[in-house]
Protein backbone atom coordinates (compact mmCIF):
# COMPACT_ATOMS: atom_id res chain seq x y z
CA UNK A 1 0.00 0.00 0.00
CA UNK A 2 2.99 2.38 0.75
CA UNK A 3 4.61 1.22 -2.19
CA UNK A 4 2.05 1.86 -4.04
CA UNK A 5 1.26 5.28 -3.35
CA UNK A 6 4.76 6.73 -3.13
CA UNK A 7 4.52 5.51 -7.36
CA UNK A 8 1.10 7.53 -7.99
CA UNK A 9 3.06 10.42 -5.87
CA UNK A 10 5.89 10.08 -8.06
CA UNK A 11 3.21 9.95 -11.55
CA UNK A 12 1.66 12.97 -10.52
CA UNK A 13 4.86 14.80 -9.75
CA UNK A 14 6.22 13.93 -12.69
CA UNK A 15 3.04 15.51 -14.47
CA UNK A 16 3.24 18.45 -12.65
CA UNK A 17 6.38 18.97 -13.46
CA UNK A 18 5.98 17.93 -17.44
CA UNK A 19 3.12 20.52 -17.35
CA UNK A 20 5.21 22.97 -15.62
CA UNK A 21 7.60 22.82 -18.59
CA UNK A 22 5.58 22.56 -21.59
CA UNK A 23 3.53 25.43 -20.33
CA UNK A 24 6.75 27.27 -19.65
CA UNK A 25 8.77 26.42 -22.83
CA UNK A 26 5.99 25.90 -25.57
CA UNK A 27 3.37 28.40 -24.02
CA UNK A 28 1.62 30.74 -27.10
CA UNK A 29 2.92 34.41 -27.14
CA UNK A 30 1.11 36.97 -25.34
CA UNK A 31 0.57 40.34 -26.58
CA UNK A 32 3.92 42.54 -27.88
CA UNK A 33 5.21 44.52 -25.10
CA UNK A 34 4.12 48.67 -25.70
CA UNK A 35 6.50 51.05 -27.53
CA UNK A 36 7.56 52.01 -24.23
CA UNK A 37 8.55 48.72 -22.56
CA UNK A 38 10.24 48.10 -25.61
CA UNK A 39 12.74 51.27 -25.38
CA UNK A 40 13.10 50.37 -21.91
CA UNK A 41 14.45 46.86 -22.59
CA UNK A 42 16.73 47.57 -25.21
CA UNK A 43 18.26 50.09 -22.90
CA UNK A 44 18.67 48.01 -20.26
CA UNK A 45 20.45 45.75 -22.50
CA UNK A 46 22.28 48.26 -24.36
CA UNK A 47 22.01 52.10 -22.92
CA UNK A 48 23.79 53.54 -25.97
CA UNK A 49 21.28 52.35 -28.35
CA UNK A 50 19.60 55.96 -27.11
CA UNK A 51 16.23 55.04 -29.05
CA UNK A 52 14.21 57.97 -29.88
CA UNK A 53 11.42 56.58 -31.91
CA UNK A 54 10.08 53.13 -32.23
CA UNK A 55 9.15 52.61 -35.97
CA UNK A 56 7.30 49.67 -36.06
CA UNK A 57 6.41 46.02 -35.09
CA UNK A 58 6.93 43.14 -38.13
CA UNK A 59 6.37 39.95 -37.32
CA UNK A 60 8.20 37.49 -38.88
CA UNK A 61 6.24 34.44 -37.56
CA UNK A 62 4.39 33.86 -34.03
CA UNK A 63 7.89 33.80 -31.83
CA UNK A 64 10.23 35.83 -33.94
CA UNK A 65 9.61 39.50 -34.23
CA UNK A 66 11.80 43.02 -35.66
CA UNK A 67 11.09 46.24 -34.05
CA UNK A 68 12.45 49.01 -36.63
CA UNK A 69 13.86 52.26 -34.56
CA UNK A 70 15.20 55.18 -35.17
CA UNK A 71 18.11 56.55 -32.56
CA UNK A 72 18.39 60.17 -30.45
CA UNK A 73 21.95 60.07 -33.06
CA UNK A 74 19.24 59.57 -36.05
CA UNK A 75 20.90 56.27 -36.49
CA UNK A 76 18.10 53.76 -38.31
CA UNK A 77 18.74 50.31 -36.32
CA UNK A 78 17.00 47.00 -35.99
CA UNK A 79 16.08 44.99 -32.94
CA UNK A 80 14.93 41.75 -33.14
CA UNK A 81 13.11 40.14 -30.47
CA UNK A 82 11.80 36.15 -29.70
CA UNK A 83 9.37 34.94 -27.65
CA UNK A 84 11.51 32.56 -24.81
CA UNK A 85 10.60 31.43 -21.66
CA UNK A 86 7.15 32.83 -21.62
CA UNK A 87 8.86 36.48 -22.29
CA UNK A 88 9.34 38.34 -24.96
CA UNK A 89 13.14 39.53 -24.97
CA UNK A 90 15.41 41.09 -27.59
CA UNK A 91 17.89 39.41 -28.83
CA UNK A 92 20.01 41.19 -31.10
CA UNK A 93 20.24 44.80 -32.04
CA UNK A 94 21.66 46.89 -34.69
CA UNK A 95 22.15 50.17 -34.69
CA UNK A 96 22.83 50.41 -38.79
CA UNK A 97 19.92 49.12 -40.46
CA UNK A 98 22.19 47.92 -43.90
CA UNK A 99 20.58 44.71 -45.30
CA UNK A 100 20.71 41.19 -43.32
CA UNK A 101 19.26 37.80 -43.66
CA UNK A 102 17.55 36.89 -40.54
CA UNK A 103 18.16 32.84 -40.54
CA UNK A 104 15.28 32.26 -37.61
CA UNK A 105 16.14 27.96 -38.09
CA UNK A 106 19.16 27.96 -40.21
CA UNK A 107 18.20 24.65 -41.90
CA UNK A 108 14.58 25.72 -42.47
CA UNK A 109 14.89 28.39 -45.39
CA UNK A 110 11.04 29.34 -45.40
CA UNK A 111 12.15 31.10 -42.11
CA UNK A 112 15.03 33.23 -43.62
CA UNK A 113 14.25 36.64 -43.69
CA UNK A 114 15.90 39.79 -45.24
CA UNK A 115 15.53 42.60 -42.72
CA UNK A 116 16.84 46.19 -43.48
CA UNK A 117 16.33 49.85 -42.42
CA UNK A 118 18.25 52.36 -44.21
CA UNK A 119 18.24 55.56 -43.37
CA UNK A 120 16.77 58.05 -45.82
CA UNK A 121 19.43 60.69 -45.62
CA UNK A 122 21.18 58.44 -47.78
CA UNK A 123 18.68 58.86 -50.43
CA UNK A 124 17.95 55.44 -52.12
CA UNK A 125 14.93 54.50 -54.04
CA UNK A 126 15.36 50.84 -54.59
CA UNK A 127 17.19 47.46 -52.90
CA UNK A 128 17.90 44.76 -55.01
CA UNK A 129 18.59 41.59 -53.02
CA UNK A 130 20.34 38.60 -54.88
CA UNK A 131 20.95 34.80 -54.06
CA UNK A 132 23.74 33.95 -55.44
CA UNK A 133 26.23 30.85 -55.94
CA UNK A 134 29.37 31.22 -57.95
CA UNK A 135 30.09 29.18 -61.15
CA UNK A 136 32.14 26.28 -61.11
CA UNK A 137 33.66 23.60 -62.65
CA UNK A 138 36.01 20.75 -61.97
CA UNK A 139 37.91 17.92 -63.80
CA UNK A 140 38.71 14.45 -62.27
CA UNK A 141 41.00 12.33 -63.56
CA UNK A 142 40.82 10.00 -60.85
CA UNK A 143 39.61 6.64 -63.06
CA UNK A 144 37.88 8.06 -65.81
CA UNK A 145 38.44 11.82 -66.67
CA UNK A 146 34.95 13.30 -65.59
CA UNK A 147 34.07 17.15 -65.66
CA UNK A 148 31.84 18.64 -63.18
CA UNK A 149 29.78 21.58 -63.82
CA UNK A 150 27.89 23.84 -61.31
CA UNK A 151 25.82 26.63 -62.59
CA UNK A 152 25.55 29.88 -61.98
CA UNK A 153 22.67 30.80 -59.66
CA UNK A 154 21.63 34.85 -59.62
CA UNK A 155 18.05 34.91 -58.71
CA UNK A 156 17.19 38.62 -57.80
CA UNK A 157 14.30 40.28 -55.69
CA UNK A 158 13.89 43.82 -55.81
CA UNK A 159 12.02 46.08 -53.32
CA UNK A 160 11.43 50.00 -52.86
CA UNK A 161 12.76 51.94 -50.24
CA UNK A 162 10.59 54.96 -51.46
CA UNK A 163 7.64 54.00 -49.01
CA UNK A 164 9.44 53.32 -45.51
CA UNK A 165 12.84 53.30 -44.38
CA UNK A 166 12.56 49.64 -43.44
CA UNK A 167 11.62 45.96 -44.61
CA UNK A 168 11.26 42.55 -43.47
CA UNK A 169 10.78 40.12 -46.49
CA UNK A 170 10.61 36.50 -46.18
CA UNK A 171 12.82 34.91 -48.90
CA UNK A 172 10.61 34.14 -51.97
CA UNK A 173 9.41 30.68 -52.03
CA UNK A 174 12.04 30.56 -55.59
CA UNK A 175 14.57 30.75 -53.77
CA UNK A 176 13.77 28.95 -50.47
CA UNK A 177 13.25 25.89 -53.18
CA UNK A 178 16.27 26.37 -53.83
CA UNK A 179 18.37 26.33 -51.04
CA UNK A 180 16.31 23.14 -49.61
CA UNK A 181 17.32 22.02 -52.55
CA UNK A 182 20.78 22.72 -51.72
CA UNK A 183 20.79 22.20 -48.52
CA UNK A 184 18.82 18.47 -48.56
CA UNK A 185 21.50 16.87 -51.36
CA UNK A 186 24.56 18.28 -49.51
CA UNK A 187 23.20 17.21 -45.91
CA UNK A 188 23.30 13.65 -46.97
CA UNK A 189 26.11 12.32 -44.81
CA UNK A 190 28.46 11.91 -47.23
CA UNK A 191 32.39 11.46 -46.52
CA UNK A 192 33.46 15.42 -45.69
CA UNK A 193 36.98 14.72 -47.72
CA UNK A 194 35.07 13.84 -50.99
CA UNK A 195 32.95 17.27 -50.72
CA UNK A 196 35.58 19.13 -49.60
CA UNK A 197 37.89 18.71 -52.80
CA UNK A 198 34.37 18.72 -54.89
CA UNK A 199 34.28 22.02 -55.14
CA UNK A 200 35.40 25.27 -52.60
CA UNK A 201 32.69 27.66 -53.83
CA UNK A 202 29.80 25.38 -53.70
CA UNK A 203 28.16 27.92 -51.15
CA UNK A 204 25.09 29.79 -52.13
CA UNK A 205 25.61 33.54 -50.39
CA UNK A 206 23.13 36.42 -50.20
CA UNK A 207 24.50 40.00 -51.02
CA UNK A 208 22.56 43.08 -52.43
CA UNK A 209 22.72 46.74 -55.01
CA UNK A 210 21.10 49.72 -53.64
CA UNK A 211 20.07 52.37 -56.15
CA UNK A 212 19.40 55.93 -55.84
CA UNK A 213 16.23 58.05 -57.34
CA UNK A 214 18.05 58.49 -60.22
CA UNK A 215 18.51 54.55 -60.68
CA UNK A 216 21.96 54.55 -60.13
CA UNK A 217 23.94 52.04 -57.86
CA UNK A 218 24.77 53.68 -54.42
CA UNK A 219 26.03 53.31 -51.69
CA UNK A 220 24.48 53.83 -48.07
CA UNK A 221 27.07 55.77 -46.26
CA UNK A 222 24.87 56.22 -43.03
CA UNK A 223 23.47 53.04 -42.88
CA UNK A 224 26.59 50.85 -42.98
CA UNK A 225 28.24 52.24 -39.64
CA UNK A 226 27.22 51.36 -36.34
CA UNK A 227 27.86 48.58 -33.40
CA UNK A 228 25.99 45.45 -33.25
CA UNK A 229 24.82 44.05 -30.00
CA UNK A 230 23.90 40.66 -29.45
CA UNK A 231 21.94 38.60 -26.29
CA UNK A 232 21.15 35.72 -27.38
CA UNK A 233 22.25 32.86 -30.10
CA UNK A 234 20.45 34.21 -33.23
CA UNK A 235 21.82 33.83 -36.23
CA UNK A 236 21.35 37.47 -38.13
CA UNK A 237 24.28 36.95 -41.20
CA UNK A 238 25.76 40.35 -43.07
CA UNK A 239 25.11 40.22 -46.12
CA UNK A 240 27.91 41.17 -48.92
CA UNK A 241 27.69 44.91 -51.14
CA UNK A 242 27.70 43.13 -54.88
CA UNK A 243 28.25 45.62 -57.63
CA UNK A 244 26.28 45.38 -61.01
CA UNK A 245 29.54 45.13 -63.02
CA UNK A 246 29.72 41.56 -61.18
CA UNK A 247 26.24 40.90 -62.72
CA UNK A 248 25.59 38.63 -65.31
CA UNK A 249 23.01 40.00 -67.95
CA UNK A 250 22.23 42.90 -65.78
CA UNK A 251 19.48 44.06 -68.41
CA UNK A 252 17.63 41.13 -68.06
CA UNK A 253 15.30 40.86 -65.74
CA UNK B 1 5.59 20.45 -49.62
CA UNK B 2 5.36 17.64 -51.80
CA UNK B 3 3.72 14.44 -50.93
CA UNK B 4 6.74 12.39 -51.35
CA UNK B 5 8.71 14.22 -48.62
CA UNK B 6 9.30 12.03 -45.73
CA UNK B 7 11.04 13.16 -42.28
CA UNK B 8 13.86 10.85 -42.71
CA UNK B 9 16.00 9.11 -45.91
CA UNK B 10 14.22 5.93 -46.45
CA UNK B 11 17.12 4.16 -47.64
CA UNK B 12 15.70 0.65 -48.81
CA UNK B 13 18.63 -1.71 -49.29
CA UNK B 14 20.44 -0.60 -46.23
CA UNK B 15 17.39 -1.51 -43.88
CA UNK B 16 16.78 -4.80 -45.77
CA UNK B 17 20.78 -6.00 -45.41
CA UNK B 18 20.64 -4.80 -41.14
CA UNK B 19 17.89 -6.68 -40.72
CA UNK B 20 19.23 -9.40 -42.29
CA UNK B 21 22.61 -9.13 -40.38
CA UNK B 22 20.43 -9.14 -37.19
CA UNK B 23 18.94 -12.04 -37.95
CA UNK B 24 21.77 -13.82 -38.99
CA UNK B 25 23.35 -12.75 -35.34
CA UNK B 26 20.36 -13.89 -34.25
CA UNK B 27 20.55 -17.06 -35.64
CA UNK B 28 24.27 -17.97 -34.48
CA UNK B 29 23.82 -16.74 -31.04
CA UNK B 30 20.96 -19.02 -31.15
CA UNK B 31 22.80 -21.84 -32.03
CA UNK B 32 25.69 -21.60 -29.64
CA UNK B 33 22.81 -21.42 -27.30
CA UNK B 34 21.67 -24.57 -27.69
CA UNK B 35 24.99 -25.77 -27.38
CA UNK B 36 25.76 -24.92 -24.22
CA UNK B 37 25.37 -27.19 -21.33
CA UNK B 38 24.94 -25.02 -18.68
CA UNK B 39 22.38 -22.59 -19.89
CA UNK B 40 23.06 -18.76 -18.80
CA UNK B 41 19.98 -16.44 -18.52
CA UNK B 42 18.44 -15.20 -22.03
CA UNK B 43 19.09 -11.86 -21.07
CA UNK B 44 22.35 -12.04 -19.86
CA UNK B 45 23.50 -13.47 -23.35
CA UNK B 46 21.36 -10.35 -24.84
CA UNK B 47 23.86 -8.17 -22.55
CA UNK B 48 26.80 -9.55 -22.99
CA UNK B 49 26.69 -9.53 -27.03
CA UNK B 50 25.68 -6.09 -27.06
CA UNK B 51 28.31 -5.06 -24.89
CA UNK B 52 30.75 -7.01 -26.74
CA UNK B 53 29.82 -5.15 -29.78
CA UNK B 54 31.66 -2.31 -28.61
CA UNK B 55 35.03 -1.96 -29.83
CA UNK B 56 37.47 0.76 -31.32
CA UNK B 57 36.98 1.15 -35.06
CA UNK B 58 38.17 3.15 -37.54
CA UNK B 59 36.51 4.41 -40.61
CA UNK B 60 37.81 3.28 -44.40
CA UNK B 61 35.61 4.73 -47.54
CA UNK B 62 35.71 2.13 -50.06
CA UNK B 63 34.28 3.89 -52.99
CA UNK B 64 31.19 5.34 -51.76
CA UNK B 65 30.82 3.09 -49.20
CA UNK B 66 31.46 4.40 -44.95
CA UNK B 67 33.13 0.63 -43.93
CA UNK B 68 33.80 0.39 -40.21
CA UNK B 69 36.68 -1.98 -39.46
CA UNK B 70 36.32 -2.99 -35.50
CA UNK B 71 40.05 -3.23 -34.27
CA UNK B 72 40.31 -2.94 -30.81
CA UNK B 73 37.88 -5.56 -29.02
CA UNK B 74 36.77 -2.83 -25.88
CA UNK B 75 33.23 -4.60 -25.14
CA UNK B 76 35.50 -7.91 -24.96
CA UNK B 77 38.45 -6.43 -22.75
CA UNK B 78 35.69 -5.08 -20.05
CA UNK B 79 33.28 -8.03 -19.55
CA UNK B 80 36.51 -9.89 -19.26
CA UNK B 81 37.96 -7.80 -16.33
CA UNK B 82 34.51 -8.16 -15.00
CA UNK B 83 33.56 -11.87 -15.46
CA UNK B 84 37.29 -13.30 -14.61
CA UNK B 85 36.99 -12.94 -10.72
CA UNK B 86 34.65 -15.51 -10.57
CA UNK B 87 36.04 -19.48 -11.87
CA UNK B 88 34.89 -20.37 -14.63
CA UNK B 89 32.27 -17.75 -15.22
CA UNK B 90 34.54 -16.24 -18.12
CA UNK B 91 34.47 -19.65 -19.89
CA UNK B 92 30.79 -19.34 -19.97
CA UNK B 93 30.36 -16.30 -21.52
CA UNK B 94 33.39 -16.35 -23.62
CA UNK B 95 31.49 -17.39 -27.25
CA UNK B 96 28.73 -14.61 -26.75
CA UNK B 97 31.55 -12.15 -25.69
CA UNK B 98 33.39 -12.52 -28.94
CA UNK B 99 30.37 -13.20 -31.01
CA UNK B 100 29.51 -9.59 -30.24
CA UNK B 101 33.10 -8.66 -31.78
CA UNK B 102 32.43 -10.54 -34.76
CA UNK B 103 29.44 -9.10 -34.90
CA UNK B 104 30.79 -6.53 -36.29
CA UNK B 105 32.00 -7.95 -39.22
CA UNK B 106 29.01 -9.84 -40.02
CA UNK B 107 27.15 -6.38 -40.03
CA UNK B 108 30.33 -5.10 -42.35
CA UNK B 109 30.13 -8.50 -44.55
CA UNK B 110 26.33 -7.68 -45.08
CA UNK B 111 26.85 -4.08 -45.73
CA UNK B 112 29.32 -5.21 -48.98
CA UNK B 113 26.97 -7.34 -49.94
CA UNK B 114 24.30 -4.66 -50.09
CA UNK B 115 26.34 -3.13 -52.58
CA UNK B 116 25.32 -5.05 -55.55
CA UNK B 117 21.92 -5.12 -55.04
CA UNK B 118 21.94 -1.42 -54.01
CA UNK B 119 23.75 -1.01 -57.46
CA UNK B 120 20.42 -3.15 -59.58
CA UNK B 121 17.63 -1.56 -57.75
CA UNK B 122 19.37 2.33 -57.93
CA UNK B 123 21.61 2.60 -60.97
CA UNK B 124 23.68 4.98 -60.43
CA UNK B 125 24.30 6.14 -63.35
CA UNK B 126 21.06 5.80 -64.51
CA UNK B 127 18.52 9.01 -65.04
CA UNK B 128 15.72 7.41 -63.73
CA UNK B 129 16.90 6.63 -60.18
CA UNK B 130 17.63 10.05 -59.70
CA UNK B 131 13.98 11.57 -61.78
CA UNK B 132 11.74 9.09 -61.35
CA UNK B 133 8.88 10.79 -59.18
CA UNK B 134 7.06 13.76 -61.39
CA UNK B 135 4.40 15.28 -58.73
CA UNK B 136 3.95 18.70 -59.28
CA UNK B 137 7.16 19.89 -61.76
CA UNK B 138 8.15 23.42 -61.52
CA UNK B 139 11.29 25.25 -63.49
CA UNK B 140 12.78 27.58 -61.08
CA UNK B 141 14.69 29.86 -62.96
CA UNK B 142 18.02 30.78 -61.30
CA UNK B 143 19.84 32.77 -63.80
CA UNK B 144 18.58 35.74 -65.87
CA UNK B 145 19.62 33.80 -68.98
CA UNK B 146 15.87 32.24 -68.11
CA UNK B 147 12.91 32.43 -70.27
CA UNK B 148 9.55 33.24 -68.38
CA UNK B 149 6.71 30.78 -68.06
CA UNK B 150 8.65 27.63 -69.16
CA UNK B 151 7.15 24.32 -68.37
CA UNK B 152 8.43 20.75 -68.12
CA UNK B 153 7.07 18.42 -69.93
CA UNK B 154 6.75 15.49 -67.79
CA UNK B 155 5.27 12.89 -70.41
CA UNK B 156 7.80 13.78 -73.00
CA UNK B 157 10.27 13.38 -69.78
CA UNK B 158 9.10 9.79 -69.83
CA UNK B 159 8.73 9.04 -73.50
CA UNK B 160 12.56 9.91 -73.76
CA UNK B 161 13.76 8.78 -70.55
CA UNK B 162 15.26 5.20 -72.43
CA UNK B 163 17.21 7.26 -75.66
CA UNK B 164 18.42 9.78 -73.59
CA UNK B 165 22.30 9.70 -73.96
CA UNK B 166 24.67 10.36 -71.10
CA UNK B 167 27.52 12.98 -72.69
CA UNK B 168 30.18 15.20 -71.23
CA UNK B 169 28.95 18.66 -69.39
CA UNK B 170 31.20 20.87 -71.27
CA UNK B 171 34.90 21.03 -72.31
CA UNK B 172 37.76 22.63 -70.92
CA UNK B 173 38.25 25.23 -73.95
CA UNK B 174 34.15 25.97 -74.35
CA UNK B 175 34.49 26.48 -69.92
CA UNK B 176 37.60 29.22 -70.42
CA UNK B 177 36.27 30.80 -73.40
CA UNK B 178 32.63 31.05 -72.52
CA UNK B 179 33.07 32.49 -69.26
CA UNK B 180 36.66 32.90 -68.08
CA UNK B 181 37.26 34.91 -70.83
CA UNK B 182 33.97 36.88 -71.11
CA UNK B 183 32.87 39.75 -69.05
CA UNK B 184 30.51 39.13 -66.28
CA UNK B 185 27.67 41.36 -68.23
CA UNK B 186 27.68 39.09 -71.43
CA UNK B 187 27.76 35.82 -69.79
CA UNK B 188 24.94 33.68 -70.56
CA UNK B 189 24.40 30.44 -68.27
CA UNK B 190 23.72 27.19 -69.95
CA UNK B 191 21.84 25.71 -67.39
CA UNK B 192 19.17 28.69 -66.40
CA UNK B 193 16.93 26.19 -64.66
CA UNK B 194 16.53 23.93 -61.77
CA UNK B 195 13.75 21.38 -61.70
CA UNK B 196 11.68 20.99 -58.84
CA UNK B 197 8.92 19.05 -57.19
CA UNK B 198 10.45 15.69 -58.44
CA UNK B 199 11.75 12.90 -56.49
CA UNK B 200 14.22 10.18 -56.40
CA UNK B 201 13.16 6.35 -57.22
CA UNK B 202 11.47 4.68 -54.10
CA UNK B 203 13.35 3.82 -51.41
CA UNK B 204 16.56 5.04 -52.97
CA UNK B 205 17.12 8.18 -50.28
CA UNK B 206 18.65 10.24 -52.84
CA UNK B 207 18.68 14.03 -52.88
CA UNK B 208 19.55 15.72 -55.78
CA UNK B 209 19.78 19.02 -57.77
CA UNK B 210 18.55 18.40 -61.16
CA UNK B 211 19.10 21.62 -63.35
CA UNK B 212 17.76 21.80 -67.13
CA UNK B 213 19.69 23.18 -70.28
CA UNK B 214 19.10 26.59 -72.05
CA UNK B 215 17.19 24.51 -75.40
CA UNK B 216 15.52 22.09 -72.74
CA UNK B 217 17.19 19.58 -74.25
CA UNK B 218 20.01 18.56 -71.31
CA UNK B 219 19.42 17.40 -67.78
CA UNK B 220 22.27 17.69 -65.35
CA UNK B 221 22.05 15.79 -62.13
CA UNK B 222 23.95 16.83 -59.24
CA UNK B 223 23.83 14.90 -55.81
CA UNK B 224 26.23 15.33 -53.04
CA UNK B 225 29.00 12.84 -54.82
CA UNK B 226 28.60 12.86 -58.56
CA UNK B 227 27.10 14.53 -61.49
CA UNK B 228 25.15 13.30 -64.70
CA UNK B 229 24.87 14.60 -67.74
CA UNK B 230 22.22 13.32 -70.05
CA UNK B 231 21.32 15.02 -73.52
CA UNK B 232 17.53 14.31 -75.63
CA UNK B 233 17.07 15.08 -79.45
CA UNK B 234 13.43 16.82 -78.42
CA UNK B 235 13.17 19.62 -75.78
CA UNK B 236 11.64 19.26 -72.65
CA UNK B 237 10.03 22.34 -71.91
CA UNK B 238 8.04 24.46 -73.54
CA UNK B 239 6.55 28.17 -73.27
CA UNK B 240 3.55 27.76 -71.12
CA UNK B 241 2.26 24.73 -73.02
CA UNK B 242 0.33 21.99 -71.30
CA UNK B 243 1.68 18.83 -69.85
Amino acid sequence: MKKQSWILTGIVLLGVVIGLAGWFYLSEPVSFPTDAQLMNEIHEMFPEAAVDVIQDIIHADERHTVVPFISERQEYGLSYWIWKNRKWQVAHIDMNGEPRVWKVDQQDPSSYHFVWNISPADQLSTLQLYMIRERGQRISEEVVEEETYYPRVQMEWVTSLKDSSYGVMPLPEDGVQILDSFLKTKAKHQPELFFENFSPTQEIHFSWIAKDQSGNEAYPESSVNGDSYSVSNISVDYMMIFSEEQLELPDRK
Amino acid sequence: MSAIEVLFDFNLIPIIFTLLSWIALGYIAFKLYTKQKVKLKLWKVLVTIIVGLFSFSINVYWFDLLLRLAILPLGVWFLYFILKSKENRWERYRSFVWLGFWSNYIFLAFALLSVPFQQWFYPKDQLSTYLSQVENPELISIHPAAKDHQVFQTEKYFDQLDTMKKDRVFNDEWYTEYYLETEPAERNESFPYQLTGTGSKWGSGLHSMIYVEEDGKGILVTTSDRQLYFRTDASLIDEGGSQ
